[in-house]
């Protein structure tokens, strides 16, 4: 009895234990089968197939997309060019021309232009930026006809009234004030002095106080001719506005652009290297230290950034991140900690920004370099970083939900040179990322040298 | 200029982690919503659009003004607590799920309400749903985890005070409201914050986040009735543990004399001058069909407009300021303030250009606004409800803003109707009331 008693157990315990292999190997499969996992590209949502991409006589490669849902149209035109291009003396000339087409044109005073804009809710924004420029424009369908002038008298009338002029002038003079004592403006004029320095990127876009009392209608004209031309533009539209119309009203405003002046456009290449430094910014009786690190990224093929996109979403770049989790969540070192991709034409960095309690701010320094180091060692969650991947993927569906956003996305394809199937493959791409492919960009990275720049209180 | 507009619009809302765009007027125009009122008291609010991406918000119905003198910042603190995790969505769980689903998040806390909010594929929805529904009832809350996130907040509001523009705010808003908890910080003060525990984080998240002070807003590409469903099943068995409300008294005494506020600090390097009256909200106007609030909404509109007769006078003909912006925030459940702010420009002595900018505004409003100048104005704001109509998200903002102050859907749907109603005569006539009326003037300018 006993011994029949024996059997059975052994035979029960072979039996838990075949059971328990087999739902081992099941959670084996299914986790393996999650890492493995590739993420749905909703691709119905991104509505990217039924974006038409044309040529008009006069403006090449249009993005457009026809959207019936709402009464809206969104016009997105960008130059490449912005306050790099400023002539040397006259920095900030190009921001100067942005706030300029927001106030006045065609022989308009700013408060017609403005009254213009408002009888009709017409959203108008004109940005600069270092390397390009950008001109947005939203108008309700049933007003579309004044925003075509609108365009119109910012494309090809150039007539800047004095009173323009000054208006812009004051505006100027109380950013450049308000910039001289803030915190961030001072990190990141630190950053472009170790970055840039002797390169026109190291320059303030914004420009300064003996550069705006030069500047008169006549600089401004002359900077946009050569900004706008034909060679240089890109133009997207997404709203209730279908491609005939599109061509019809939009083709005879840039009519009249100048052909491209590549020369003007050229800029001197750059390649800073970085090397391990930390440089302190004195400031004030600062109650927050606000830091900014900076890596090398030793690669500028469009393969090996989508996939470092990945990475630097799992450490830093999204929400809840691995940064955020440790040096806020469990340690409590600072409020905010995100990363981000530096990529321009001429020089690509990695960069993690932290804001923390200026005693903490060491400490905050040391753990991010710790956790830089576990990297580079191989001590991350693979899983994670696939957790990271989807949230890029998914979120990026927000983009294609209104017509402003979708415009400038379409614009900016256009700006990295990308095609919309280009795009679709860097996603398509990301969501096949194996782990190979992350150990492969990880073995890539420095992450020994990393310039520190900080924020501290004056002593 | 647009960092003017920026900065003063937080001033009155004194909102904490999330800046919305809050328009000044919103109204459902055109989209349709259902309304279900669940058994245990809670309110929910689904919209259908073709929005691929769902936005899903939760409002509370309280925020700073409930917290005693021994509780400032608990409102807040608990905000934060709220994403760190629940019995069913440990913080790893509940991290881990945001991320999968591509999700945004954020909450703010105002003296009013607090509000959360998740956008996320439409696919998602039931899993939302179960989070919010988890942490109203179940939030892991323990001394480790409140000291830690204390230290967090800390820092938040260290990041505040390294702003002289805040700290400028921060005190025209104690000054603005001297007998109510308008004027409190949301963040708290270190001196009281620094001895909140987890007890008293338990207390008034047990007190307050409950269903029966709770709305929830759903927005997007989803299925009504399975929405319902959802909702129903998850919030629904929802249990209240009180339903004893006593709340504190939002509305704050007229002032017995004008008031002054003279900041200066070394680090401003562009003069304000701001002049605040105390005027009703929406949700405190008594008049009949709130014809005051609304005037002052048109008013605002007016007096802000780059193409009105304040800033034509005294930015385009005048050079004397750079900017105008004027600030009245309708949708707080006490009274609120209606405030003009000059933005002089560089050089010019700014108590000069508040004369002229005084005079200018007297003569306006003494004169009055032209029927076709209000009709204009409203015309204005129905076509930015337009524009909003397109971004869910700011919309739903909007719309549980409005809710939760205590106006009913159907009073949010004619709000534009009823801008439209508005006689130039009773703008004029709120407009001369205002001018005798007691006011604070604040000014912020560098030391000197």
């Amino acid at each position: 009895m006993k011994d029949m008693l024996s059997k059975i157990l052994v035979v029960k315990t072979l039996a838990y234990l075949m059971i328990g292999l087999a739902i081992a190997l099941i959670i084996v499969a299914f986790i393996g089968l999650d890492r493995n996992k590739q993420v749905q590209i909703n691709l119905e949502g991104k509505k990217l197939n039924k974006v038409s991409v044309f040529n008009t006589e006069h403006i090449k490669n249009i993005h457009a997309y026809e959207n019936l849902d709402n009464n809206i149209i969104a016009i997105d035109i960008s130059f490449k060019g912005g306050g790099a291009l400023d002539p040397i003396g006259y920095e900030g000339l190009s921001h100067f021309l942005s706030l300029v087409l927001m106030q006045g044109n065609s022989g308009l005073s700013p408060y017609e232009f403005n009254k213009l804009l408002d009888d009709y809710s017409i959203k108008l924004s004109v940005t600069s930026g270092r390397d390009f420029f950008n001109i947005h424009i939203t108008t309700l369908t049933y007003y579309r006809q004044k925003a075509f002038d609108v365009l119109s008298m910012i494309i090809n009338a150039s007539d800047f009234s004095p009173s323009t002029i000054d208006l812009v002038k004051n505006d100027v003079r109380s950013s450049l004030a308000l910039q001289k004592d803030d915190n961030k403006f001072l990190l990141n004029k630190a950053l472009r002095n170790n970055l840039f320095r002797g390169h026109k990127y190291y320059r303030d876009s914004i420009g300064n106080t003996n550069a705006l009392l030069k500047f008169n209608a006549k600089d401004v004209k002359d900077f946009k001719q050569k900004l706008f031309t034909k060679d240089n533009l890109y133009l997207s539209v997404s709203g209730n506005i279908n491609n005939a119309e599109i061509t019809k009203v939009l083709d005879p405003i840039f009519m009249n652009l100048p052909d491209g002046n590549a020369k003007f456009l050229s800029l001197k290449k750059i390649s800073p290297k970085i090397t391990r430094k930390i440089i302190d910014i004195p400031y004030y009786n600062a109650k927050q230290s606000d830091i900014t690190m900076v890596l090398n990224l030793p690669f500028a093929d469009n393969t090996s950034l989508a996939y470092f996109n990945v990475i630097n979403a799992y450490l830093g770049g999204i929400p809840d991140s691995v940064l955020f989790n440790d040096l806020r969540n469990k340690n409590g070192l600072v409020y905010f900690v995100s990363s981000g991709i530096y990529n321009d034409n001429l020089s690509k960095f990695w960069l993690i920004n932290l804001g923390s309690d200026p005693s903490q701010s060491k400490e905050a320094i040391a753990r991010v370099q710790n956790l830089l180091k576990d990297l580079k060692a191989g001590s991350y969650n693979f899983n994670d970083i696939i957790i990271a991947r989807n949230w890029l993927i998914n979120n990026s569906l927000k983009v294609f939900t209104s017509n402003d956003y979708f415009s400038s996305f379409l614009t900016d394809l256009q700006l990295e040179n990308k095609t919309i199937e280009e795009y679709l493959n860097e996603e398509k791409l990301i969501s096949n990322i194996s782990e190979d492919n992350i150990k492969d960009i990880i073995n890539k990275l420095d992450v020994e040298n990393v310039l520190t720049l900080r924020i501290v209180p004056k002593k | 200029m647009i960092v003017w507009h920026n900065m003063l619009n937080k001033i009155k809302n004194n909102s904490l982690v999330v800046v919305f765009i809050l328009f000044s007027v919103s109204f459902l125009h055109g989209l349709g919503y259902k309304k279900i009122q669940l058994q245990n008291g809670m309110e929910a609010y689904i919209i259908k659009t073709n929005n691929p991406i769902v936005t899903h918000v939760v409002t509370y119905g309280v925020g700073s003004m409930e917290e005693n003198s021994s509780q400032e910042g608990l409102a807040h603190l608990l905000e934060h607590v709220m994403f760190l995790g629940s019995n069913r969505y440990s913080k790893d769980k509940l991290s881990s799920v945001l991320k999968n689903a591509g999700a945004s998040y954020n909450a703010y806390t105002s003296n009013d309400l607090t509000l959360y909010y998740f956008t996320f594929p439409k696919e998602s929805l039931e899993q939302f749903i179960k989070i919010e529904a988890d942490r109203m009832q179940w939030l892991t809350i323990d001394n480790a985890i409140v000291e830690n996130e204390k230290s967090v907040v800390n820092k938040e509001r260290d990041m505040y005070n390294n702003k002289p523009y805040s700290v400028f705010y921060a005190l025209v808003n104690q000054t603005l409201y001297p007998t109510t908890n308008y004027g409190r910080s949301v963040i708290g003060y270190p001196s009281t914050f620094n001895n909140l525990n987890g007890s008293d984080v338990r207390k008034f998240y047990e007190k307050w986040y409950n269903p029966n002070n709770a709305k929830v807003f759903i927005i997007g590409d989803i299925n009504v009735d399975i929405a319902y469903e959802l909702i129903n099943k998850n919030y629904g068995k929802i249990n209240n543990r009180t339903n004893d409300y006593n709340r504190v008294n939002y509305i704050e005494v007229p002032y017995q004399a004008n008031i002054t506020v003279d900041f200066k600090e070394q680090r401003i390097n562009q003069d304000i001058i701001m002049k605040s009256y105390l005027v009703p909200s929406v949700i405190s106007d008594s008049s009949v069909e709130n014809q005051d609030s609304y005037s002052l909404i048109l008013l605002a509109n007016m007096l802000s407009s780059h193409s009105g007769r304040l800033y034509k006078s005294l930015v385009l003909d005048k050079k004397l300021a750079l900017d105008i912006v004027v600030n009245y925030d309708p949708y707080t459940k006490g009274n609120t303030s209606f405030s003009i702010v000059v933005v002089p420009n560089q050089g010019l002595d700014k108590e000069l250009v508040f004369m002229e900018a005084e005079k200018e505004l007297t003569r306006i409003l003494a004169s009055g606004f032209t029927s076709s100048e209000v009709k204009h104005s409203a015309k204005k704001i129905r076509d930015q409800m337009e524009y909003l109509k397109e971004l869910d998200s700011e919309y739903l903002f909007s719309l549980a803003r409005y809710v939760n102050a205590g106006l009913t859907v159907e009073q949010f749907n004619n709000l534009g109707d009823n801008l439209y109603s508005v006689s130039s005569n009773t703008v004029n006539k709120v407009a001369k009331d205002l001018l005798s009326k007691y006011f604070v003037i604040a000014k912020a300018s560098k030391t000197k």
